[in-house]
């Protein structure tokens, strides 16, 4: 911010005080003159710019006019020495603050308000328009503000925007806190998100919402501290004592192996046991040469030994001498690499083993109970401060959101401004409710997307009830760009004509629709989508149903002698593939124009060349056929020749080889509508098969249970199959043609709730 | 844990590991980002961390445990989260596979078991011992259990014994050597032979080229470790030059070529091996040896973008995931330390692998 | 016998590219399975690579339905 500094100083202690002040008065008064002049010239520039959508130019405005309004602010407190300089607005300000900011905030509200609801009205395509607001706002109020429009929930917020220091050091310790809390959740093993309910979340909120964000962090980390010390210290003893819990089993089971061999005689005084680990092929040797050096010696004592080999190359020696012999043994043991084994907790002086099976055993049921005594613990724990916790992460997620919007504000110690992206239908009732609740506290200018934003601005699709359930199918793409094409309706349009045509059954159809019935009642709000376009394509299957003449396959032509309006599937499959590609055709080219007209709208002139030559060389391509094949006037030859010809040179100025290969790839596509009529075809033949049980059968019960059965798979697959097919068409055939998937979901800052609690 | 060729009854499922494996690897940390963190403090670091993909479930844990040193928390959450993002993998595969990717990980268990097998002279027990390689096959419980309750290489021998396995076995007679012969090195190197032993052997199940590949792993681990005996023996009297025998198996450095060799940068040259630094005149010996190592990492990142239907992606992505982790590591030290960035960008740069020696 | 040897024709127009669509999608499927996982925003490149060898048999459908009209 620039400060205004070429005024001069004030001659403190001179003589004529009231003189030299009536002098700054004029003074100053006059600057202000001139800078609010200035201010509006600016301004007015803006609002100039605002309308040739110039943004560079606007935004350099826009800090200009900030900068100067803070600089002659500022300039007016340094100087306010209580003797009313200026002019009403500024007049008692050190008590109310920020005149200057203001003096601004009604008029240009209400001026703006009423140029966006006329500038507003663009020509997106099926997709909302989008405004770009700006907010500027006294720093006193900026929690409050920011925290109206969390409630508010409509504007996107750039998400480049760096964070400004002065904030960062409770927004962090918040992420911390947030961050451990879901930590202690974790750790709990509490999963019980989708049980909590509103009335929960509000209570802790009520009792912490007074608290400045420093303090509250402050607050909860304390309380949290014994909690976090007692479910850690709790964790690691239950780690602790599985540990021990599975070496002792281990134990237990190496001391059962030699139960017999130690306890079948008991040790008397004089003999010690002992374990060891050897080699599974070194055993024999150990045994014969400790034997060997027990013989040579003096001493004429036995050895008694057992062996159990292992699964891996070690195995375990239980050795059984007199106690005298002791050293010996541990000498020629060492020697051969053998290693003692004494149990856990047993290391330094092992008893008897033989006697040792019940202690460990007595010792693994201790252990145990122990075990699921902590298990209980946390268990309570977790039921207990699960929900607790989870109301307070949701608690301090939300107040992190706010904070790292604040975070993103940019400004300076009086004031803070903010940017982000807005709905155009929902900017009124935003300026509304501002104005409302903070009135001339903040300042609010907006304007539409400049051409060279586009690709910054978020997509939010907006489409008539008919259609926006088929937005659907556009979840599983990124959104369309903002200057791009939702192609929506037409989905709305050809996805069931094509399913139905595919079904083309009046009875399927109409079980279709009491399917889609019963769907419409349900709670989630996919099925309900599901629901509407079950109905469409139903609706679409009935009339497709009497083209065809189909009634559950060919019940329909036996029962009530029903014939097909257009064709027989069965029997004219030939008549039905033409009309499937030509339907293609028509698809295609579509795609291709609508890539045509963006191309055009956006002087792409690459995009507009190649979809233009490729719409060329297709219908070229098809209008030769039609020569060849019929009898049209030969000499009329040269029209598709040269709409080849014509295609090609812009196929091949548009794209060079690629758009060759990519006119080629879309007589790929147009022929592969013929699934169209190839899944018809075997739906109407499986359903056929189903009556033939009946004529092969009778009308037995076996033959209807088979037809039923038949009919109920077919069903299955028709809808399956239609839908699927119907959908990759959209996708591969049509979308390729002209979708732009590269936009940004409109994701607004605002409160999570009803079924949407996410962890993170 | 007990991944064999005899598991590949199951199909291996290359396309479906590699899909998730690369959908994962864009996770991985850039350049710019490690070098932002570099420029950093440890505290920016741990919020990093808990915004993190890879390492946030797990730095959340820490902050909800009761560790007070951040350092500690940071260096723990990054092993264990690289740890995890090894694991997570490990799992999905199957078949040869799962098996292939196993040598891989068993990798983490040769160095834990160096790092014990260097441990028992003169370190203090009780204190936090090193920051295990949490992937290892034979789990950080394990190593634990090794480092705390194991005073001496015996008991350590007899509780890898216990375990029943044929690394932990390979382990146990490892320290079972240590114990008798009390030459850490002997053992280590005992530890090295064994490990390649059993996982060449298990390799002869498995022809084609995955089969080639690991075997090229194991081939040029052999070389690293192979550099640094010779690198050892161009300072060593001659009784003591017998005692360091090359191991024989190498990819690119055969026994004769090591046995003839005297210069470094002939070795170097005639390895076979693309360094990504190249030859760097008057390198000493402990530099050729980093370069080799990490001439070994950054060969395994480049398989990253080799065979898409094989299991070059994997290995890749592992030694990516290690490669960060150390980075990491190696950053937030530096950062407690007080160092520059411009002192730990250069530390950064000179960054081997794990050394086997 | 004419017939016979049409209609085997036919069908193998169709079963081959059907075998080769089947091989391809296997593939590809499972590895889209695998990148839909971790990443649900590629399930539309997904669905695109997946249709792409579907072609072949919609053609071999084609050439199955000409022989027949054709020739039988």
């Amino acid at each position: 911010m620039k400060r205004e500094t070429d005024l001069p100083p004030v001659p403190l202690g001179s003589e004529g005080v009231e003189d030299e002040v009536r002098r700054f008065e004029s003074i100053l008064a006059a600057e202000y003159e001139r800078k609010k002049e200035e201010c509006r010239l600016i301004r007015e520039r803006a609002l100039l710019h605002l309308s040739e959508m110039e943004r560079e130019s606007l935004r350099i405005a826009e800090d200009e006019w900030t900068g100067k309004e803070h600089a002659l602010e500022s300039t007016f407190y340094d100087f306010d020495t209580g003797h009313g300089a200026g002019d009403e607005e500024t007049r008692g300000a050190p008590s109310r603050g920020r005149g200057c900011l203001r003096g601004r905030v009604g008029a240009g509200t209400s001026r703006d308000r009423s140029d966006v609801a006329s500038a507003v009205r663009g020509g997106r395509i099926m997709i909302r328009d989008m405004v770009r607001l700006s907010l500027w706002g006294v720093q006193s109020k900026k929690k409050e503000i920011v925290r109206e429009l969390f409630a508010l929930g409509v504007l996107h917020l750039d998400q480049d925007t760096p964070s400004t220091a002065e904030d960062d050091g409770t927004f962090n310790s918040l992420k911390l806190l947030r961050g451990k809390v879901l930590g202690l959740i974790e750790a709990l093993g509490w999963d019980g998100w989708n049980s909590l309910r509103e009335e929960d979340l509000g209570a802790s909120e009520t009792s912490l919402l007074d608290l400045s964000s420093a303090e509250t962090v402050h607050e909860i980390d304390r309380s949290l501290e014994a909690f976090t010390s007692r479910l850690a210290s709790l964790l690691a003893e239950a780690k602790e004592k599985d540990d021990l819990l599975d070496r002792l089993n281990r134990s237990e089971e190496v001391l059962r192996k030699f139960t017999p061999f130690f306890s079948g005689k008991a040790p008397s005084e004089t003999e010690e046991d002992s374990l060891w680990w050897v080699e599974n092929g070194d055993a024999p040797a150990l045994v014969a040469s400790l034997a060997a050096a027990l013989d040579g010696g003096e001493r004429h004592e036995a050895v008694s030994s057992h062996f159990v080999a292992g699964k891996e190359s070690f195995g375990l020696l239980g050795l059984r001498t007199s106690l005298s012999a002791a050293s010996i043994v541990r000498r020629v043991a060492s020697e051969s690499g053998a290693m003692p084994w004494r149990p856990p907790e047993y290391r330094d002086a092992p008893p008897p083993f033989g006697k040792l099976l019940p202690d460990v055993q007595r010792a693994i049921e201790g252990l145990s109970a122990r075990r699921s005594a902590i298990e209980e613990e946390l268990r309570t724990a977790a039921l207990q401060w699960g929900p607790r916790l989870a109301a307070l992460y949701l608690f301090i997620d939300e107040k992190t959101e706010e904070a790292s919007v604040e975070a993103q504000c940019r400004g300076s110690e009086e004031s803070f401004s903010i940017g982000g992206w807005v709905p155009g239908d929902a900017l009124h009732e935003t300026a509304r409710r501002m104005e409302e609740r903070f009135g001339t506290d903040v300042l609010m200018q907006w304007r539409l997307p400049g051409e060279d934003e586009w690709k910054d601005v978020p997509t939010a699709l907006k489409n008539a009830p008919l259609a926006s359930p088929f937005e659907l199918f556009l979840r599983l793409l990124r959104p369309p760009t903002y200057d791009g094409v939702d192609p929506t309706p037409m989905v709305a349009l050809f996805f069931p004509f094509f399913s139905g045509c595919m079904i083309g059954d009046v009875g399927y159809g109409v079980l279709f629709l009491l399917l889609a019935l019963w769907l419409k009642g349900r709670k989630l709000p996919v099925l309900r989508d599901v629901a509407a376009i079950l109905t469409h394509v139903a609706l679409w299957s009935i009339l497709w149903g009497l083209a065809w003449g189909e009634f559950f396959g060919d019940v329909g032509h036996r029962l009530f002698h029903m014939k097909p309006l257009l064709v027989e599937r069965t029997q004219g499959i030939l008549p039905v593939m033409i009309f499937t590609v030509s339907l293609g055709l028509f698809h295609v080219l579509l795609g291709l124009f609508i890539g045509l007209c963006q191309g055009v709208r956006h002087h792409h002139r690459h995009l507009w060349m190649e979809k233009a030559g490729n719409m060329l060389f297709l219908i070229g391509l098809i209008v030769a056929i039609l020569f060849l094949k019929t009898r049209l006037p030969k000499e009329l030859f040269t029209v598709p020749v040269s709409f080849l010809v014509i295609g090609i040179a812009l196929l091949v100025g548009g794209g060079g080889i690629g758009g060759i290969v990519e006119a080629f790839g879309s007589i790929g596509n147009v022929i592969s509508y013929v699934r169209i009529a190839a899944i018809g075809l075997s739906s109407a033949i499986l359903a056929m098969v189903a009556s033939k049980f009946t004529d092969v059968l009778g009308l037995s019960v076996l033959g209807l249970i088979l037809a039923f059965i038949i009919h109920l798979l077919n069903l299955v697959i028709a809808i399956g199959g239609s839908s699927l097919h119907s959908a990759r068409l959209h996708y591969v055939e049509f979308f390729g043609r002209f979708y732009s998937a590269g936009g940004k979901n409109y994701t607004p800052f605002r409160k999570r709730s009803g079924l949407t609690w996410k962890k993170r | 844990m007990n991944v064999s060729p005899g598991s590949s009854r199951t199909s291996p499922n290359y396309e479906y590991l590699n899909a998730v494996t690369r959908a994962r690897g864009t996770r991985l940390l850039s350049a710019e980002q490690i070098g932002a963190l570099a420029r950093g403090t440890l505290e920016e670091m741990e919020l990093f961390l808990l915004e993190s993909d890879l390492y946030a479930p797990r730095y959340r844990e820490q902050l909800a445990g009761d560790n007070p040193s951040l350092l500690h928390r940071v260096e723990d959450a990054l092993a264990a989260g690289s740890a995890d993002a090894i694991t997570a993998i490990f799992s999905v595969a199957e078949g040869e596979a799962a098996f292939l990717l196993s040598i891989v990980l068993s990798l983490g268990d040769l160095y834990n078991g160096q790092a014990l097998l260097r441990s028992f002279k003169g370190r203090d027990r009780s204190v936090q011992g090193p920051q295990w390689h949490r992937y290892a096959l034979l789990g950080t419980t394990f190593y634990d259990e090794l480092w705390y309750d194991c005073p001496a290489p015996v008991d350590a021998a007899v509780r890898c014994s216990e375990r029943e396995d044929g690394l932990a076995a390979l382990l146990a007679d490892a320290f079972r050597h240590l114990n008798t012969y009390e030459d850490s090195e002997r053992a280590r190197r005992l530890l090295l032979t064994r490990w390649l032993a059993h996982w060449g052997s298990a390799l002869k199940a498995v022809s084609g080229q995955n089969g080639d590949r690991m075997r090229e792993f194991l081939g040029r681990l052999t070389d690293t470790w192979n550099v640094g005996v010779w690198l050892r023996r161009l300072s060593a009297t001659e009784p003591q030059r017998a005692a360091r025998a090359f191991l024989p198996g190498g990819w690119g450095l055969s026994l004769e070529r090591l046995e003839n060799t005297s210069a470094a940068r002939d070795l170097f040259l005639a390895s076979g091996w693309r360094f990504p630094r190249g030859w760097q005149e008057g390198a000493s010996a402990s530099e050729v040896h980093r370069l080799f190592h990490r001439a070994f990492f950054s060969w395994q990142e480049e398989l990253y973008r080799k065979d898409l239907l094989g299991i070059d992606v994997t290995v890749g992505y592992v030694a990516r995931v290690l490669s960060e982790w150390r980075r990491l590591s190696l950053i937030a030290v530096g950062l407690s330390m007080g160092l520059s960035d411009t002192e730990i960008e250069r530390h950064l740069v000179r960054l081997g692998g794990e050394s086997l020696s | 016998m004419e017939k016979a040897i049409i209609a085997l024709a036919a069908a193998m127009a169709v079963s081959i590219p059907a075998i080769a669509t089947a091989y391809a999608q296997a593939k590809i499927g499972s590895a889209g399975a695998g990148s839909v996982a971790e990443k649900p925003e590629t399930a539309g490149t997904i669905i695109i690579l997946e249709a792409i060898p579907e072609t072949m048999v919609i053609l071999g459908f084609v050439v199955a339905i000409m022989l027949i009209l054709q020739f039988a």
